[in-house]
Parts: structure tokens; sequence; C-alpha cells
């Protein structure tokens, strides 16, 4: 038994063949990451932030961004990337934009970074990874992604959590902790909760 | 291609010994130096950081730099995908799994992989 063969017949299948091959197909995309291409890694951060914004992301002042991060998603794809003002997005990130992925403000990326917002259902035997499943991401106000993280879909950090280089997020983290392993657990309960901005 | 970061020279931050090998995409950030023995081995997509965050102030946690330096001893061996942190040392003849995280110290001649280690001291 296959699910994933389509079952409609004739125009509609043909229909349905021409969404899933060109559904992940932005020209937009494709002229800004060629135009991006041309600044050179680490150097004219916020230039590159200002690209990104011109093209249609919702980036805020005083972002930057070391590298064009690899970015993958569907119809909503422009809208579904919004990233606050002072964040600091480092080289490499990969973010699947399928769904929504909300960065607050002073948010640090480090290098390597994996935001996912989509993942598959738990289907029969023969075919595990089932229908796809997307749940937005959010990072809230101040936190910091250690390098080589991997957020998962539905995931919320928490304002001022800090999550160790490495882990693998599969839960929320509350607000000003540090969390860190495969899967992410709690580590400590950093200090200032009270002070930081609203 | 391997890919140097960091302010200012970095070039004079980089220091590789004699007979090492390096895999592809291997990334130095030079905000600090990185000293790297003799006949040491490098896997593919390997990360040497030399820059981290005091993550003190609670209104940006990655607000300000710190830095610190990397030591790999010789004949070092470390796997694909390894992600080396600021300040830590790795001893002569230690050998890292594949995508660890090096946070901590590796004493000589240990294997880790995981979150576990052995000792090689043994082995030959």
């Amino acid at each position: 038994m296959d699910r994933t063969e389509v079952k409609a017949k004739g125009w509609q299948r043909l229909k349905i063949l021409f969404h899933e091959e060109t559904f992940g197909f932005h020209p937009r995309l494709i002229a800004l990451n060629t135009v991006a291409g041309f600044l050179p890694r680490h150097q004219a951060l916020q230039a590159r932030a200002r690209l990104f914004s011109l093209a249609g992301f919702q980036i805020g002042d005083g972002t930057r961004i070391a590298a064009p991060p690899k970015i993958n998603g569907g119809d909503a794809l422009f809208s579904n990337l919004v990233v606050g003002r002072n964040c600091s997005i480092d080289v490499d990130c990969v973010f699947d934009l399928e769904e929504r992925v909300t960065i607050g403000d002073r948010v640090t990326i480090g290098p390597g970074v994996m935001i996912l917002t989509s993942t598959h259902e738990l289907d029969i035997r023969e075919h595990r990874a089932g229908a796809v499943q997307r749940t937005p991401v959010k990072i809230e106000d101040g936190a910091w992604l250690g390098a080589r993280c991997t957020i998962l879909p539905g995931v919320t950090v928490g304002a001022g959590a800090v999550v160790n280089p490495g882990s693998v997020v599969n839960k929320d983290v509350v607000a000003h902790t540090r969390v860190g392993g495969i899967p992410a657990t709690q580590l400590e309960v950093l200090q200032g909760a009270e002070s930081a901005p609203k | 291609m391997p890919e140097l970061s960091g302010p200012g020279d970095v070039c004079s931050r980089l220091r590789i010994g004699t007979y090492c090998g390096f895999n592809v995409r291997t990334y130095f950030e030079l905000d600090d130096e990185i000293v790297i023995g003799d006949h040491v081995a490098v896997g593919q997509d390997v990360m040497f950081l030399t820059r981290s965050y005091d993550s003190s102030n609670p209104a940006q946690r990655g607000g300000s730099v710190v830095s610190a330096p990397i030591e790999v001893g010789n004949g070092a061996w470390l796997g694909a995908r390894v992600t080396v942190m600021p300040g830590v040392k790795i001893g002569a003849g230690s050998v890292i799994g594949a995508s660890v995280v090096v946070t901590k110290n590796v004493p000589a001649n240990m294997l880790v992989m995981g979150t576990r280690s052995i000792s090689l001291a043994k082995w030959r």
C-alpha cells in the first residue's frame, strides 16, 4: 500500500503534480540569494539584512545577518519570517518557513542553527513519515541560540533563554533558563529575570 | 574550502602544525587564537568556535562578546561535524567522535563519543 501515490486522475492529477513540483519555487528568493551572494560572508551584515527586508521578509532595524540563511517554504514564505530589531544571525543557518517563524528583539542566533516548522505525522508501518504537519516556532526577546542547535516545530523559546550549542529543543523553553542536551533539558535558572524589559 | 572569520588580522591567530589533514568545510572563528598541533586529522564540517557571549544581560543574553583560545594537541583526531567550543584544550592523541560538541577540556589519549568517553592510554 502506498499512500504517497496520487489518487486523482487526468487533469486533476496533472494539477497536483504541478503544485508539488513548483510550490517551493520563489523567483524573488532566487534573486535575493543571487544579489546577497555578492556580499562577502561575515561582512556587510546590516546591508544583507536590508536586502532581506527589501525582498519582502519582515526584518527590524539594526539586525545583522552574517551570511544568507538557507530558506525553504511554501506559498507564504515571505510572510513566514518575522525578525525583530537588533538581532544577530550568524552563518549557515537553516530556516524552514513552512509555517511562521517569529524572532523577537535582541535575539542572538549562532552559526549553523536550524529552525524547523514542518514534520510528519506518524503513519502506518509501510510508510512511517505520513502527512506533513506544520507548527509555528517563536523565539522571544533577548534569547541566545548556541551554535548548531536545532529548534523543532512548535517550540517557543522564552525571553532571555539560552540554548546550549549542539542541543535539540523539542519542547518549550521557560524564559530566563539555560537548556542543553539531546533532547534539551533545563540546566540552570539564569539571573536577572526581574530586570529584563517587558 | 575552510572558512576563517573574525575581527582584524585573523591569519595571525591561526597556527597549524605539520602533517595535519583537514577535510572539507572546516570553520575557524578566529576571535581568539586557535593552535593546532602536529599530525592532527579533522573531519568534515568541523567548527572551531572562539567567540561566546556573557549571558548576564537578561535583555540580550547574546550581548557582550567573550572570547577564549582553542588548543588541539599533537596527533588528535576530530570526527565529522565536531564543534569545539571556546577555551577548550584537546589533549594529545585524543579522538573525538562524530558530531560531538566539545565544551570541556579533553585529557590526552581519550576517546569521546556522544556524552561518554573512555581512555585510549593502553591502546598501543
